[in-house]
């Protein structure tokens, strides 16, 4: 026979007054299956369940306040013990006016839970699965490098996942950062080259992710090493090679403005300082490896695939920017002097294109520069919906910048609503901004022409004071939204992770849950979550950080809480992958398997069962069957 | 003799459990003939156990869940309110009133709203009366 | 000898010389009536009887013969229930050879006592509409016996309940639905959660609720519980009235076609209140 206690708190005997405990444990007694009553006086204290010395591994009815505050208090005593908690105070003693129908529902209550202990499977050690304690960051741009080294820093290893040369992302492209005008790289590059000497962390760069297999804890990622040419292990960065190639092609750093050679470093301060040839250009000619002292170079290198178990990943991707082009009204591409604010970020650059002098494709300097607010974004089509972020203070700044290299210079900003929320953005930005006379125009512009002496007349309407206008500039700087790139929806579909209606990665909770993804183990952080900034994206790459280390300090993961399948029963009908919402059910030959990680422990699925061939802790068919015959028996 | 009082089982959802308590916290009073058996989300409850609710002497019987046409993600009780509605066409096509089944939308704050449908809804079965399914089942064809 | 089963014995013959298929499955005339029987040889072939005794749903034998190719002689609801297997995952459409014979509706199960001329077409036949499987190798045209259409005025109200009471819990509907090919029957009672293995009546109700509810949206009306059903529940007429809410519902009918996946149980707009 099974011996069952019952734990009857009194609230610190708040509810003897709404509850006949006498009565409630003379009706239980009666009950065989129970083998002690206890009535307390507030099962929340600590020393009191000491005293009780429970048994391990025995079967407890707690009767009580809402399970919510009680799973907190049996925390230990859940993970060997069967409890079921009977809320007396919230659902019975405070909900009914007479004290002789709150007693009769306690005991229908308690009955129930009762009936429901003595079927319930007792928890088994091995339901805990242990955790793998490295972590994955995908993308090495400032959210991911912030990433890595919060959770190296806490001890443990981390992979970087790179598909450039080097790490770095947009920060490393950038000249200066708003809203003190510092110059960027002089910020990030120590960050960078840390990460590189940080013993935990391996940064891989030109790689891809491919696959992801398995759950939280336990990942199996296969990542794709693409072909560099240059053996990462030998080469020393010494340049000789790029000395004597003969083959020039344009700079994907410098926005392709500026050549480099086809066996190149990508910047001065890139990490890790490696060589890499770009095949489309190269020629083959062989010169670099008559140069290579240390034999780095193999033209024959082939992609590599390499399989890493990870316990949990960070996505921080990134996002691409607007393709201006699909703006036709603004002539990109195909007005010269149309630029976007990436391409005037390497120009104005002392290491950029033109040694930071603002020059025009003809050779002029641009006296007169017009910025326009918001291509791309705020938009349904072509671009996205959102505000873009960042744009206003770069575009602010930008516009500093200009003043700072020509004092001569005449700026006009087309701005929609000018978003200066940040820190210090107000003070250092726009008030400065105001003080050195670049001039704000509210509007959208409608349309760029060109003059025939090459000016571009920027036509647009005031909307402040409804007055049509055309201003002829030299040149013309587009401030591109975010847009989500195509390598974000791939890797959330390998991941398993959704997108929102933008594009962007989902967060389980836009208030409480913001780095989580509906994948369980797998966080978000960066620009690949929505538009924002340096600082914001530095933010969620330690708060991302955060949350694998909670993960990996708080011990193994449960798996009591997610379905599972018991293989010899499954007829591999399929109802449970139609039942489930949230697809983590899915055939595997002629049975069904589900996806650990994405499993958000509903239960759909085992009701949808016609047998029961899944099992979900205690909520079998068998205990809520027995709980509800407990309920209504007499 | 004592009145009639129908039994009802309530099955309350992780997050529709939390507003039963609400109406506990601020004291709202509903029929204590309704006994509330918690799930950790509706789409758990399979409909035998409906039936199972009925066998066993439950004279109507309540699913409270979240509210599908409000959540913007993924929501399981999609699934619970198509089941009730296919269990109220169970129930009617054997002769048994489909009212006794009921979904009843709750949030977790909802404690005042859940006191006062419930309060309705056993209204409602008293009016109905006893499902009385031994005596149906026995009676002579 | 109709020339229909002139025809099926002739296919049947053939198509094991052939080696086409290594196993025919159809029916054959016993002492205890039409039973299903399974032809390995060609001499066999013979036996082949077909006639409106052929009641048995024939899907339900073909889960089990995984490796083997099989030809199978399926009415019109066969090859629905067929269909729906295949759509399951139960059955691969390679593995099978369907003659796809024509059906006129079967007779209702002879009764203990009545004459074999008293014969009449079974309920659920005379609303059938798909004569002919809707997946098919070989099609074999029938005659010889008519075709009654349904006449609404029979359907008066049942008093379900007690209609439940009847039940022996045989688990013949069990036997016989091409559908019930669950590892462990939650209401055999062999593992009692819902159901018991003594007979309590009240367990009746949950009996045959539950099993509605696991059939719904698949059952194809075939008729071959109720006709194994040995005190005549006309089980047929409860699945059909939840078939008809998930038509109303989802716009799904089972077993016509493979393209159409069945749809998941969701929320409609209608399910609010």
């Amino acid at each position: 026979m099974k011996k069952i206690t019952v734990l009857l708190c009194t609230c610190g005997s708040t509810l003897l007054d709404n509850i006949d405990f006498n009565m409630v444990s003379r009706e239980l007694s009666r009950n065989p299956l129970v083998k002690r009553i206890e009535v307390l006086d507030g099962i929340c204290k600590s020393s009191i369940i000491k005293n009780l010395k429970l048994d391990a591994a025995e079967r407890i009815v707690v009767a009580a306040c809402s399970n919510r505050l009680l799973e907190a208090v049996f925390k230990s005593l859940l993970s060997f013990s069967n409890v079921e908690f009977v809320n007396i105070r919230e659902h019975c003693a405070w909900a009914c006016r007479e004290r002789e129908e709150a007693t009769s529902k306690a005991i229908r209550l308690l009955n129930g839970g009762i009936n429901k202990v003595v079927r319930s499977n007792p928890p088994q050690s091995s339901d805990c699965l242990g955790i793998v304690r490295e972590a994955m960051v995908v993308g090495g741009g400032i959210a991911g490098v912030r990433c890595a080294l919060d959770i190296a820093n806490a001890g443990y290893r981390v992979y970087i996942i790179e598909k450039e040369p080097s790490i770095g992302g947009i920060m490393a492209q950038l000249d200066k950062t708003f809203p003190t005008l510092d110059c960027s790289i002089c910020i990030e590059g120590p960050l960078l080259s840390e990460a590189g000497r940080n013993k935990n962390i391996v940064i891989i760069p030109n790689s891809e992710v491919v696959s992801v297999k398995g759950r939280v804890g336990d990942f199996r990622v296969l990542v794709k090493l693409n072909p560099t040419y240059v053996d990462p292990e030998k080469c020393n960065g010494c340049g000789e090679c790029a000395n004597v190639c003969p083959v020039y092609q344009p700079n994907k750093y410098d926005v392709d403005l500026k050549p480099v050679k086809a066996i190149y470093c990508p910047f001065a301060q890139a990490v890790p300082l490696k060589y890499v040839i770009n095949k489309d250009h190269c020629i083959e000619c062989g010169l670099c490896m008559s140069v290579c002292t240390r034999a780095a170079i193999n033209l024959e290198d082939k992609p590599k695939m390499l399989e890493l178990n990870v316990g949990a990943i960070v996505v921080a991707i990134g996002s691409d920017l607007f393709d201006p082009r699909h703006k036709p009204e603004y002539h990109y591409g195909e007005y010269d002097n149309v630029i976007t604010n990436m391409e005037f970020e390497r120009i104005i650059c002392a290491s950029g294109p033109t040694g930071g002098v603002l020059l025009r494709r003809d050779g002029k300097p641009a006296k007169r520069i017009a910025f326009i607010q918001c291509v791309g974004s705020r938009e349904s089509a072509p671009g996205i919906e959102e505000c873009s972020y960042y744009c206003c203070a770069a575009s602010m700044k930008e516009a500093r910048l200009i003043l700072e290299h020509d004092r001569d210079a005449k700026v006009f900003i087309f701005y929609n609503e000018l978003r200066a929320f940040g820190k210090g953005w107000e003070d250092l930005l726009y008030r400065r901004c105001l003080e050195d006379g670049i001039v704000f125009i509210r509007s959208r512009p409608s349309e760029i022409r060109r003059s025939p002496e090459g000016n571009l007349i920027v036509v647009y309407e005031d909307t402040l004071t409804s007055k049509r206008g055309e201003l002829e500039v030299d040149m013309v700087i587009l401030a591109l939204g975010f847009k989500p790139s195509n390598r974000l929806a791939k890797l959330a579909a390998v991941l398993g992770v959704s997108v929102d209606s933008q594009g962007f990665i989902e967060e389980t909770n836009a208030k409480f849950k913001p780095l989580e993804t509906k994948v369980r183990g797998v966080y978000v952080a960066g620009t690949c979550h929505g538009p924002k900034d340096i600082v914001e994206s530095a933010v969620e790459g330690s708060a991302a950080a955060a949350l694998v280390i909670s993960l990996f300090r708080g011990g193994n993961v449960r798996l009591s809480e997610i379905a599972r399948i018991l293989e010899n029963k499954c007829a591999g009908c399929g109802k449970c992958i139609l039942a489930c919402q949230y697809d983590a059910i899915v055939r595997e030959g002629d049975k069904v398997r589900v996806l650990e990680s994405i499993c958000n422990s509903c239960g759909a699925c085992i009701s949808s069962c016609p047998q029961e061939a899944i099992s979900l802790g205690n909520w079998g068919i068998e205990q809520l069957a027995s709980q509800i015959s407990g309920m209504l028996s007499d | 003799m004592m009145a009639w009082k129908p039994k009802i089982i309530a099955f309350t959802c992780w997050c529709s459990n939390s507003g039963v308590d609400q109406a506990g916290f601020e004291g709202f009073k509903y029929p204590s003939n309704l006994v509330t058996l918690r799930v950790p989300c509706s789409a758990i409850v399979n409909p035998s156990l409906v039936i199972k609710a009925f066998e066993e002497g439950a004279d109507a019987v309540l699913i409270t869940a979240c509210k599908p046409f409000e959540l913007r993600r993924i929501a399981p009780s999609r699934i619970t309110a198509a089941r009730v509605s296919l269990l109220r066409r169970l129930l009617k096509t054997v002769g048994i009133e489909e009212s006794r089944v009921r979904i009843l939308w709750i949030s977790s704050n909802e404690g005042e709203v859940f006191a006062k449908e419930v309060s309705e809804i056993v209204g409602e079965i008293e009016k109905l009366g006893p499902l009385d399914l031994r005596r149906k089942m026995l009676e002579q064809l | 000898m109709s020339s229909s089963e002139k025809e099926l014995r002739r296919l049947a013959r053939r198509l094991l010389e052939t080696e086409v298929v290594q196993l025919v499955i159809g029916y054959e005339e016993s002492e205890v009536g039409v039973r299903p029987c399974f032809i390995h040889k060609p001499q066999e072939a013979e036996r082949l009887v077909w006639n409106p005794e052929c009641r048995l749903n024939l899907a339900r034998y073909l889960r089990d013969l995984k490796d083997s190719r099989v030809g199978v002689v399926m009415k019109g609801c066969d090859g629905r229930a067929l269909v729906e297997l295949i759509k399951e995952n139960q059955v691969d459409r390679r593995n099978v050879f369907i003659i796809a014979v024509e059906c006129n509706g079967v007779y209702k199960p002879l009764k203990y006592g009545s004459l074999r001329q008293e014969r009449q077409i079974s309920e659920y036949c005379k609303r059938c509409e798909v004569r002919l499987s809707p997946i098919r190798d070989y099609v074999i045209r029938s005659d010889g016996f008519a075709f009654n259409n349904a006449s609404d005025n029979d359907e008066k109200p049942l008093n379900w309940l007690s209609i439940f009471r009847k039940c022996l819990r045989c688990m013949a509907c069990i036997r016989s639905c091409p559908f019930c090919y669950c590892t462990e029957c939650s209401i055999e009672g062999f593992k009692p959660a819902l159901v018991h293995k003594l007979v309590d009546t009240m367990e009746l109700f949950t009996f045959h609720l539950t099993r509605a509810l696991h059939i719904v949206g698949r059952c194809v009306e075939c008729g071959a519980c109720e006709s194994s059903c040995p005190v005549e529940i006309p089980l047929t007429r409860l699945y059909r009235e939840l078939n008809q809410w998930f038509k109303e519902n989802y716009n799904y009918i089972p077993g016509l076609s493979l393209e159409q996946a069945p749809p998941p149980l969701v929320f409609k707009e209608r399910d609010r209140t």
